[in-house]
């Protein structure tokens, strides 16, 4: 008995560490990130706020296709309709700029309450297919609407606000924007609502003899993931100033999908990991060759085939293992 | 509290692609009875718990818990009626740690499985350690429920399924795959906590060891249908059911 409790001592101990490095290094890496725009020039600031936008649209599907097990391949569906209804707004209507902008990851929610309550009945390939299906009809309708959505040309032209109109101001939002997300996603992950999703992942009939309804659990959890990615929407439209049919298309919630799996699914850090490497792969490659596809495919694979955790949760494995050779 | 919970099951019945796999069963339990219900493979044992709970539906007949009619409720009412259950194949959150899988079943009992913003480490702590206590796995709360030995992993799935103290509890083989020395630990853990709580407990059972030496009464089902019912003195004299096992141990 007196070993076990030492054990135990022990485990919690290296837990206890973990997340106290964790958090000092989290917070080093927000304030460094903040000073960031009087240090370099404007080119970077544009691919960091790539990379945060895609670090978001993937942890909020991590949510989904890690913590739940529900691995969404139209995802692109919440990312699109964020940016969409962002640009239609501050091109279209008379909304208050700020007003569209926040109402626009809301329309995202809405988009998601409506395709999850049908897709959250299926799982695993069926459940992929019909939100792949779903949002392959929205990038659709997106080329095929016109007068509303500007068809094949899209949506651009689009002025930000005076608030975040120079570049420096435009990262800064996004940044806050990005940190505020994510750290609300580490609360859900970590609340009760996040440990049930894992329990249904994990069992889905135990949980239901414990008195939760699945499929609403997995509701909630569905229009929480798009909403976030909705976020990363608006975000991806205020910076590019621009939107087409693409956000909508199967290649972005590749992306966001990819991201996740190079970074790791069942690691907080592991999606927006994940979005830096999508994100310098492709403009670094991009830059040098035109096969840039080929050797990001090269690239994927080789991560999958030898870090099958992605790599924080290769990282964080081996980590486990050293403290416990200790 | 005076209430005698009372299990009435009339004329059950459930086929699969023209199998009678429940064949017109009919049986009532009283509260507090400690039963078996023993049979050959296939003979419906678990069709059986899993038509009473709701896990799947009956196409004829009735289950009356505590005066009220289980047919057509969904199976995730059954917890908040009180009945819980176990699985044959045990089903416990392998991927996440032993108090993970206690507090998300104490959440459950509380009703937090919605609040998205307390740390659920931190929630009901002393409910998820007692739990663990109760079934003795204190020492192994931060282990992953995954790696624990076949025996603990029995010790958790009952655990998860008293989280909310119900009043009727089915356990499908929770001895299932055990060393004999394992199995007795288990059925004097789940004895023991029928007793403190008055608990009515009915579970499937395969080794006539663990069945004679902890039921009260023993359910004897073949091809869906009950063939014996009663004491277990009853049952070890009761021709049919020697000419079953004796029968299905010749062969």
């Amino acid at each position: 008995m007196g070993e076990k409790v030492i054990d135990l001592r022990k485990e919690l101990g290296v837990l206890l560490r973990a997340k106290w490095a964790a958090q000092i290094a989290a917070i080093l890496l927000l304030l460094l990130l903040f000073i960031l725009p009087f240090i370099v020039p404007e080119f970077w600031l544009f691919l960091l706020c790539e990379v945060f936008v895609l670090a978001l649209a993937a942890t909020g599907l991590s949510l989904l296709a890690g913590y739940t097990g529900l691995v969404s391949f139209g995802h692109a569906a919440y990312y699109g309709i964020g940016a969409y209804a962002c640009a239609i707004f501050l091109t279209h209507s008379g909304v208050p700029a700020w007003l569209g902008i926040l109402i626009s990851p809301f329309v995202a929610l809405l988009a998601a309450a409506v395709i999850g309550f049908f897709s959250v009945r299926l799982t695993e390939i069926y459940f992929a297919f019909l939100t792949m299906a779903f949002a392959q009809m929205f990038w659709v309708i997106a080329q095929k609407w016109g007068h509303f959505t500007g068809g094949y040309n899209g949506i651009v032209g689009i002025v930000r606000p005076g608030m975040i109109r120079s570049t420096d101001h435009l990262y800064w939002f996004c940044l806050i924007v990005v940190a505020v997300c994510l750290l609300l996603l580490v609360v859900i992950v970590r609340s009760p609502f996040g440990l049930l999703l894992r329990s249904l992942r994990d069992s889905p009939e135990r949980v239901r003899f414990l008195g939760v309804y699945l499929h609403r659990h997995r509701l909630v959890c569905f229009m929480i993931s798009g909403f976030f990615t909705g976020v990363a929407g608006t975000l991806g439209t205020l910076i590019a100033g621009s939107v087409f049919p693409d956000s909508l298309y199967i290649w972005k919630s590749a992306e966001m999908l990819i991201s996740i799996l190079i970074g790791g699914m069942y690691v907080f850090p592991g999606p927006a990991v994940g979005a830096i490497v999508v994100v310098v792969v492709n403009h670094v490659i991009g830059t040098f060759t035109e096969y840039w596809a080929f050797w990001f495919g090269l690239i994927f694979v080789l991560i999958v085939m030898f870090l099958p955790r992605g790599i924080v949760g290769s990282v964080w494995q081996s980590l486990k293992k050293q403290e416990g050779m200790e | 509290m005076a209430t005698t919970v009372y299990l009435d099951v009339r004329e059950l019945k459930k086929s699969f692609a023209g199998l009678m796999a429940t064949n017109n069963v009919s049986m009532s339990i009283d509260r507090g009875e400690f039963v078996a219900v023993i049979g050959p493979n296939g003979a419906g044992k678990t069709t059986l718990f899993n038509l009473i709970t709701q896990f799947i539906k009956p196409d004829h007949g009735a289950v009356i818990f505590n005066g009220e009619d289980l047919v057509g409720k969904a199976a995730e009412e059954m917890y908040r009626l009180g009945i819980g259950r176990t699985f044959q194949l045990t089903q416990i959150f392998r991927t996440l740690t032993v108090y993970q899988n206690l507090s998300a079943s104490v959440f459950a009992a509380y009703g937090k499985v919605f609040n998205l913003y307390t740390p659920a480490s931190r929630l009901l702590r002393d409910k998820v350690l007692e739990l663990a206590g109760e079934v003795g796995l204190s020492g192994q709360v931060e282990k992953e429920a995954g790696s624990l030995s076949y025996g603990d992993q029995k010790r958790l799935e009952v655990a998860i399924a008293l989280s909310n103290k119900p009043q009727l509890l089915f356990l499908d083989e929770p001895t299932g795959g055990l060393a004999p020395d394992e199995c007795a630990q288990i059925m004097e853990l789940v004895q023991r906590l029928s007793q403190e709580r008055n608990m009515t407990t009915v579970f499937i059972e395969h080794d006539m060891t663990t069945v004679f030496g902890f039921a009260q009464r023993i359910i004897v089902l073949n091809f869906g249908a009950i063939i014996a019912d009663g004491k277990p003195e009853e049952i070890r004299k009761n021709e049919q059911v020697q000419r079953l096992y004796l029968g299905e141990s010749c062969r």
